[in-house]
């Protein structure tokens, strides 16, 4: 499945479901985030995503933010799977590795070649590692 | 103290503010000794109306033991480790459910 970059950020779509309603929203696919998906409320409200509890998290600056923590259904390159869903009051969508992790997608980012694909997991390709003696 | 156990009595009775301050209370005064030393960066997912609590690597199979032993509720989420109490006693935070 081929996304597209968006002012450098590398962006894909996804379908999230709730308890009833469905939408199409293009997501950042974030590598350096260690979790699922990030919704603002603008686009989780309307999906009546279950809510589980709310979350504690600590900022670079000491803060704390606390942000709502809800479960959905996420479709992507025609795969879904349940997935944590972090929602707050305004922030970027975003896809992180956990989300990716369960899709059991690989994320190919070519941001010189402006090029962005998801593909499965399992089609890695073989590395050929060479003889050391050979390297010039 | 209250740990791992069964239980079908979930925190959907309190509020939002209830499930926080409750959630904080329990985590700091209970349980951030003893499991910052086991479970460091792990997720605690605590049931605050029994006090009881799971703990999992993962946020989603975390919420899933969760719900298995307590049955679906609004539970008090931390990331272990991750927040620190105050010393100063202020801390500046900003609550999800306030726009």
């Amino acid at each position: 499945m081929h996304g597209n970059f968006d002012d450098f950020l590398p962006k894909i779509d996804i379908e999230v479901q709730g308890q009833g309603a469905k939408k199409t929203i293009t997501a950042v696919i974030d590598t350096g985030n260690n979790g699922y998906l990030q919704l603002p409320y603008i686009e989780a409200f309307p999906l009546g995503l279950r809510l589980d509890g709310l979350q504690d998290t600590s900022l670079a600056d000491g803060s704390i933010v606390q942000h709502l923590v809800c479960r959905g259904s996420v479709t992507c390159d025609g795969v879904t799977v349940t997935s944590a869903i972090d929602i707050f009051p305004k922030c970027h969508i975003l896809i992180g590795n956990r989300l990716l992790s369960l899709l059991k997608r690989r994320a190919i980012i070519d941001v010189a070649g402006n090029y962005v694909e998801l593909t499965e997991s399992s089609a890695l390709p073989t590395i050929q590692l060479g003889d050391p003696g050979e390297v010039n | 103290m209250a740990g791992e156990g069964n239980s079908s009595t979930s925190s959907g009775r309190f509020s939002p503010d209830e499930v926080s301050q409750n959630g904080e209370r329990i985590y700091f005064e209970k349980l951030k000794p003893e499991l910052e030393n086991s479970h460091r960066g792990e997720f605690l997912v605590i049931n605050v109306a029994t006090e009881e609590y799971v703990v999992d690597a993962d946020k989603l199979a975390a919420l899933d033991k969760a719900e298995e032993k307590f049955g679906k509720g609004f539970f008090y989420i931390v990331q272990i480790g991750e927040i620190q109490k105050s010393l100063a006693g202020f801390r500046k935070k900003t609550y999800a459910w306030q726009f």
